[in-house]
């Protein structure tokens, strides 16, 4: 999703894009919900790439900081997976809410999508301490604290925010697991993938893409074949040059 | 999962696919637009930033300037009638 997050910018008129960071000229489609202009949705490119990448993971559990309206959360959540979606506007504004739920409902997938009100990373160590629970409310040893085998991390774009989901992803990640972070046009989106750039014991890649997305991977989890549009010039913004040669290509196939 | 669940959707909603819109070849294609009936294209376009200090500033001279004016018009006008006087 593209979050118009500089909290300084206001969704004036409704059908703009009022974020620097948003790389206009990459002109694909951006699509909204009129009703939630603040927040656009993941370009067709990179929801495909999200739904690509989870079909890896058929069966297993699987985690989304950050929903929205649900239009990343479909597209994972059809690939098979269980998903736990973690979204704070599902507490704060009712519309959202019911706007994911009919969104889910249409795809015929509610029941393989828990909602989880709250902020990461406090809402994702919440749903890990409750693993371990018993039915009884108190800590199972026997219970083993929930492991995820991919994580989608589109949620607060500022600050600290991208490295603190980035790190505790990394320590509930499955040992088979692929992290993907959208909105790498974000300098501190970037920081978040940058954690697991510095961290050896797993690989990274770019997708250049309207927003970029950046992934990390560790055991048998494999990245996806990806071609950008031939039709659009992909220099990467300033703050990514450093990592230019990650960018996922057709030689990068083979790997 | 049960295998009920959908993992594709008809090709009627390809139609929905618009002239902006690319999916990388090679991508196993699923197109959610039904399920996104609200869903609209919004326009590339930037809204300028204006900071708040500087809106502050503006409507601040804007008052001074405007204050001064009036006072000077009145105070000016009345002159020729102190004169008069």
């Amino acid at each position: 999703m593209h979050s118009t997050v500089g909290s300084r910018f206001r969704p004036f008129p409704f059908s703009t894009i009022p974020n620097p960071l948003f790389r206009k000229h990459i002109a694909h489609t951006w699509y909204i919900d009129p009703d939630f202009p603040y927040c656009g949705f993941l370009s067709r490119d990179e929801a495909h790439i999200l739904y690509n990448l989870a079909l890896q993971f058929r069966g297993r559990r699987c985690l989304e900081i950050g929903s929205h309206v649900g239009w990343s959360t479909v597209h994972f959540a059809l690939a098979g997976v269980h998903l736990d979606a973690v979204e704070p506007q599902l507490s704060s504004d009712p519309r959202i809410l019911l706007a994911l739920i009919d969104s889910l409902r249409r795809a015929g997938v509610q029941k393989h999508v828990n909602l989880v009100p709250g902020f990461s990373p406090a809402a994702v160590s919440s749903l890990v301490s409750k693993s371990t629970l018993s039915p009884q409310g108190q800590v199972d040893p026997a219970l083993s604290p929930l492991k995820w085998a991919m994580i989608f991390i589109d949620g607060n774009h500022d600050g600290e925010g991208p490295l603190e989901d980035a790190r505790i992803a990394e320590v509930h990640a499955a040992d088979d697991a692929l992290i993907m972070f959208h909105d790498l046009a974000f300098p501190d989106v970037a920081k978040g993938w940058r954690y697991f750039l510095e961290n050896q014991s797993w690989k990274t890649c770019i997708y250049n893409t309207q927003q970029i997305i950046g992934i990390a991977w560790r055991g048998n989890a494999r990245p996806i074949h990806h071609i950008p549009d031939p039709t659009f010039d992909w220099a990467l913004p300033e703050h990514l040059h450093d990592v230019a040669h990650l960018v996922y290509t057709c030689e990068s196939k083979g790997e | 999962m049960d295998g009920t669940e959908p993992t594709e959707f008809d090709v009627q909603d390809a139609s929905s696919f618009r002239s902006g819109d690319y999916v990388s070849p090679e991508l196993r294609m699923v197109l959610l637009d039904r399920c996104f009936p609200r869903m609209l294209e919004a326009s590339l376009s930037y809204v300028p930033f204006i900071p708040p200090s500087l809106l502050i500033s503006f409507s601040f001279a804007f008052f001074v300037s405007t204050y001064v004016n009036l006072t000077y018009s009145i105070v000016f006008m009345s002159l020729p009638c102190q004169r008069a006087l």
